[in-house]
């Protein structure tokens, strides 16, 4: 019960600062619009040689890159907003005052579920924006039950690499770059092929790629929306993202909870003595 | 009763430059029901003491206890007993939601259910006087009313123990007056324990059963104003502060 009054009011509050921030909002559209304009024009401006590059995918480049750039937000929100959320309430002071009141995990929680809100709501103007303004084709309507798992899946798999990263932080690394977030953020730009197929890539580049969950999801969806693929093809991909789940999410959480408690003991997580 | 014992806590310096010393062997105790000041000038150790007794920081050396219940084994119940109001806590509030929103945010945060929060916000906006501000936002609030905002935060949930950081400092004499009044007359009834800390020597005279002297993360001096007096022989609080704590008499 009181899980749900927490998500409630946090999810509240958020919305309510998110609606106040209308400019914002605004000009957080065009930056999208603008964003899903370049690789259109990108598109066109390599015509066939683009296309041909995605031709294993059977769509053209603009619609491969759209799903890539719109799905990738969920991998980018799981693997740094717990650093961000962590990161926030140690320098806002807030940490003491969830320590106090014992609500850091709720906290860290409702928040999260606030983040995973907003992330879909940019991801379907992505694809809305994509379909209808820049004539993106994608399957409609797709197997939504599996676009769920894999989208479940890449979340929890993420969101173990995202609490290792806040781990870190919580041990100690309190400055601007935390090295398991970054890396990963870098890596995944570059081998999981969020903008172009892995396999048009060096086999070095494609053998890193498979340890990223990313790769995995962003050839899911994408054999979903793009080829309105079924169950049986993406089965193994369910299963890579279900492994790197099992072994990811235990591990982050064990070491999150293990560096907050080291951090409470210390008594690091408190600033401005 | 809240108990330390030999308080040690160090702070490191930047780049390996050794040590500051924010609590240096404090022992004390303070009895359930009592207003306790703690007196210093800045940088003494009265904030890392709070933070300390709250559970907040951990001591290098040494114990504290409260109702027998030690701040490390027992951190969660410690916890449970102790509302802190943080100097400037006020920054926790969102500046542009309204002060009932706040604060029934806060309170679903501290373990109320969605109801009674927003029922507790609409109660203590009016016991703090800032009832009728209720719908508009903390951007819109004086210094005074934003300190009244900070207190109404700790009274939404009720604990036997309330540790106090600076609760009138950079308020005018106004707003001090109505916080000092405050505390005397609503935190101090139902044998609450509040420990206080203060620059202000006749404030802690006003307010604390007993004060207790820190300099430099020591503990001076630990007793009544009275007992203070009769022990250095001067009639000047503040003569004799100075004198403890080394600072130069004008």
């Amino acid at each position: 019960m009181r899980l749900l009054d927490i998500l409630y009011i946090n999810t509240l509050r958020s919305l309510k600062l998110w609606l106040r921030f209308r400019v914002s909002f605004a000009t957080s559209i065009v930056a999208m619009i603008a964003n899903i304009a370049i690789f259109f024009f990108l598109g066109m401006a390599f015509g066939n040689a683009a296309n041909s590059a995605v031709a294993i995918y059977g769509t053209t480049f603009f619609s491969f890159v759209l799903v890539g750039i719109a799905f990738n937000q969920y991998a980018l929100m799981a693997v740094n907003d717990y650093l961000r959320i962590i990161r926030t309430a140690y320098f806002s002071n807030w940490m003491e005052i969830l320590l106090s009141s014992r609500t850091m995990g709720y906290y860290l929680l409702s928040t999260i579920v606030w983040s995973f809100i907003l992330t879909t709501f940019n991801l379907i103007l992505y694809l809305v924006f994509g379909v209808f303004l820049f004539g993106a084709n994608l399957i409609f309507p797709p197997n939504w039950w599996m676009i769920f798992v894999i989208l479940f899946l890449t979340i929890i798999s993420l969101s173990g690499i995202g609490l290792l990263g806040a781990a870190v932080f919580l041990r100690g690394a309190k400055g601007d770059l935390e090295p398991i977030t970054w890396l990963t953020g870098i890596f995944a730009a570059l081998v999981a092929g969020v903008y172009y197929p892995i396999e048009k890539l060096p086999a070095i580049v494609q053998t890193i790629s498979k340890f990223l969950p990313h790769t995995y999801a962003l050839r899911g969806v994408r054999l979903i929306l793009l080829q309105g693929a079924g169950g049986g093809e993406i089965f193994s991909i369910i299963v890579y993202l279900a492994l790197f789940s099992i072994v990811l999410f235990p591990l982050g959480y064990f070491l999150f909870i293990k560096s907050l408690k080291k951090a409470e003991r210390e008594g690091t997580l408190v600033r401005w003595a | 009763m809240i108990k330390t014992t030999n308080l040690t806590k160090r702070y490191p310096l930047p780049g390996k430059m050794g040590f500051v010393t924010a609590l240096n062997r404090v022992s004390l105790e303070i009895k359930e029901g009592e207003i306790y000041g703690l007196v210093g000038p800045n940088g003494a150790g009265k904030t890392t003491l709070l933070k300390t007794i709250a559970g907040l920081l951990i001591p290098e050396k040494g114990t504290v206890s409260v109702n027998g219940k030690d701040i490390i084994e027992d951190r969660e119940q410690v916890r449970g007993s102790i509302e802190f109001l943080m100097s400037s806590g006020w920054i926790i509030f969102d500046y542009k939601l309204p002060l009932n929103f706040n604060l029934k945010y806060w309170g679903v945060m501290q373990g109320l259910g969605l109801n009674e929060a927003e029922k507790k916000a609409e109660e203590v906006l009016k016991l703090i006087g800032l009832g009728e501000y209720a719908d508009a936002s903390p951007e819109n609030l004086s210094a005074g009313m934003r300190q009244k905002l900070n207190i109404a935060r700790i009274l939404l949930t009720e604990k036997p123990i309330y540790l106090l950081d600076e609760p009138t400092t950079g308020l005018d004499a106004v707003s001090a007056n109505f916080t000092r009044n405050f505390i005397k007359k609503n935190l101090k009834k139902h044998d609450r324990t509040i420990i206080m800390a203060t620059h202000n020597l006749w404030e802690a005279e006003e307010l604390c059963d007993r004060i207790g002297i820190l300099n430099k993360g020591k503990l001076l001096f630990s007793g009544t104003i009275a007992e203070l007096k009769k022990k250095h022989g001067k009639k000047s609080l503040e003569q004799i502060f100075m004198k403890l704590v080394g600072g130069t008499e004008i």
